[in-house]
């Protein structure tokens, strides 16, 4: 029943929520969440935990729905069993040999749980690849320029997600940053982006999904409270179609665009605007880097 | 080997000695249930089965007949090898399982065309808002008993989905070292009856039994206690503490109908084991013997708190005594954690 509702709420899965199988018990993940990873991950998994200020180094979102993306249910189960080795001790996640197999599912499943999905956003792509950028200080000083705000600290850095290809009816695969498979990717294939990013939404903030067109227009923003109640992402359906990235401007969202639109709020607005010039960003480093892999098609 | 001896040693701790016990013990871990859920599961072979060449039916105290080929003879195991004495045998020590600490499972026996189906569900009798786990051993019978599996091959490569009524859908995972099994968690919310289907994901014949939620299971239901995951007994109680503490939270979350009598037994008696039994990285440590007082002393006072304000007393107990013992014992990220919150992480590695 509740997959039945995300997918209508959310319009663009077509399929994937239909009849929903889980992979584990949500309740009893959160439950080993919450006393084998909540100290350094927090409650929710995305990072604050009472230990994360006194951690050499920043314990993860597990909630990135790009992160989750690109690691398979094999990937962290491995990481959660075996710990992540780090050159030095202390910034290394310790292992947790005692979870078995069924915990383990349970504890992913929680990660995996009411989360936006990165494939949805174009399901018929074919492939799609994922990477965290760092702002470089000129790319720090250009979003400024154009949203009249600062990135802030723990702002700079912004994942992309690049989808290629079309016709995949399984939904699109994931391809690790390995340049062999990169090379088989052509950029007159490149379908669009997705950047999530972190907005104020009702009361609180939600995570959001800014789906963008091979130019940088915005074609889809969805929220990851938006799964539960669709009300919440009305109000930045105003954006839909605006922005580009050879000319980024700042934007304004046009009232009465999509149903029930009454428009975001002065600080909505705002937020977003950072976050979108933060999105553009990401995806002009992510189009360089494509670009030098590609350099020798052209010349 | 090393199984027969391991279920002796489980036996001879829990007191079992039972005829009927001893008998599963020599013919292996699987044998046949002493009693069947149904008249129907009591497990009659396939038609095809039964009438098959090189193949019989052995009853106790018949002679086994050499296949045509003259290869070894493994007598094939069926539930109907144990006499009625033995069955009500298998019944009184089954009866007589202390199963308060949570640590006995209910198995359910079943043969669904050429195969048998044995479901685990630990625990034994599982309360709502408590998860229970789910293990499936699924075996093609053979026809031709082979010498080295028996009368049963193990399926592996399977991918079942279980459907638990009014719960919601699993896929069911293999499980690590157990070829054949394969097993998933659910929470179920209320005291009842219920479906549990199996499908086993190739085509063949679900299948399917009714298990009891917070209430014995059906009569006739096989309960015995199960062997422990781990061998350094501390891991064993966390996880049963772990267990006893989700369910807390359901309660303090309004998920689940906890039974405050059951987990104040248990809390208690994970608290009072907490102080006998220590982790490896704690030998020889008086503070963590001082940290596992605290919380055997602190535990019981959770219980009878209401809903609203358990959710704030199970936080602070994570906060102020949990992660403070499992990030020094569990973790090893600090060696001192006397002054917690305040701590350094990384001391450890840095000495």
């Amino acid at each position: 029943m509740r997959g039945l509702a995300i997918a209508a709420v959310l319009g663009f899965a077509q399929t994937a929520w239909a009849d929903p199988v889980l992979t584990g018990d949500v309740d009893n993940g959160a439950s080993l969440f919450r006393v084998q990873c909540a100290a350094c991950h927090g409650v929710d998994g995305r990072g604050g935990g009472d230990l994360a200020g006194k951690l050499p180094a920043a314990a993860g979102n597990l909630r990135d729905p790009a992160l989750l993306a690109t690691h398979s249910n094999d990937d962290l189960k491995a990481e959660i069993l075996k710990g992540v080795p780090a050159p030095k001790p202390p910034n290394s996640m310790p292992a947790s040999p005692w979870l078995n197999g069924l915990e383990l599912e349970d504890i992913i499943t929680f990660l995996r749980h009411d989360q936006l999905n990165v494939t949805d956003f174009f399901p018929k792509a074919q492939y799609f690849i994922a990477k965290a950028y760092t702002l470089d200080d000129k790319a720090q000083e250009r979003i400024k320029k154009l949203s009249g705000q600062a990135v802030g600290a723990g702002e700079a850095s912004v994942s992309v997600v690049t989808f290629y290809g079309d016709g995949n009816d399984k939904g699109p695969e994931f391809v690790p940053q390995d340049p062999v498979q990169l090379d088989k990717l052509s950029p007159k294939d490149r379908k669009g982006y997705v950047v999530f990013v972190e907005l104020p939404q009702g009361k609180g903030h939600s995570t959001m999904g800014i789906a963008m067109g091979r130019d940088g227009h915005i074609m889809a923003v969805h929220s990851e409270a938006g799964l539960t109640n669709a009300a919440l992402d009305k109000d930045y359906q105003g954006f839909l179609g605006e922005g580009q990235k050879s000319e980024p401007e700042t934007l304004k969202a046009v009232k009465g665009k999509g149903k029930g639109n009454s428009g975001p709020t002065a600080a909505e607005e705002k937020a977003f605007n950072l976050e979108y010039a933060r999105a553009i960003a990401g995806v002009a480093m992510a189009d360089a880097e494509e670009k030098d892999r590609h350099w020798a098609d052209t010349n | 080997m090393r199984i027969r001896l391991m279920t002796i040693g489980l036996a001879l701790t829990v007191g079992l000695s039972s005829a009927a016990l001893a008998q599963r013990v020599l013919r292996g871990k699987d044998a046949p249930a002493p009693l069947p859920a149904t008249p129907d599961d009591a497990g009659a072979p396939a038609p095809d089965q039964s009438q098959a060449q090189g193949s019989k039916r052995h009853k106790k105290g018949e002679a086994v007949v050499a296949p045509a080929d003259g290869g070894p003879v493994v007598p094939p195991s069926f539930k109907d090898d144990l006499t009625p004495a033995e069955i009500a045998r298998a019944a009184a020590s089954a009866n007589a399982l202390d199963c308060s600490a949570g640590r006995c499972e209910a198995l359910f026996r079943k043969k669904v065309a050429r195969r048998e189906w044995v479901l685990h569900l630990r625990p034994s009798q599982p309360n709502p808002g408590q998860v229970a786990e789910v293990v499936a051993d699924v075996s093609e019978l053979l026809e031709i008993a082979d010498p080295e599996l028996g009368d049963k091959k193990p399926l592996e490569g399977m991918v079942p989905t279980a459907h638990v009524e009014g719960v919601s859908r699993y896929r069911m995972h293999p499980i690590e070292g157990s070829a054949g099994s394969y097993g998933f968690h659910f929470t179920p919310q209320a005291k009842g009856t219920l479906r549990l289907q199996i499908e086993p994901g190739d085509g063949a014949a679900s299948f399917d039994v009714q298990v009891a939620i917070g209430q014995p299971q059906a009569k006739g239901v096989e309960v015995k206690p199960y062997e422990p995951r781990f061998s350094d007994p501390v891991a064993w109680t966390m996880s049963d503490l772990g267990t006893a503490w989700g369910a807390l939270w359901s309660v303090a979350l309004g998920t689940g109908h906890g039974d405050a009598a059951a987990l104040e037994a248990t809390v208690q008696r994970l608290a009072k084991a907490g102080t006998e039994e220590w982790p490896a990285r704690a030998a020889n440590d008086h503070k963590y013997g001082e940290l596992s007082k605290a919380f055997a002393d602190s535990a019981p006072h959770l219980v009878g708190v209401k809903p609203a304000a358990l959710k704030e007393a199970l936080s602070s107990m994570e906060r102020q005594q949990c992660e403070r013992c499992h990030v020094a014992y569990a973790w090893g990220l600090t060696s001192d954690v006397s002054a917690w919150p305040q701590v350094k992480i990384g001391k450890k590695e840095e000495e």
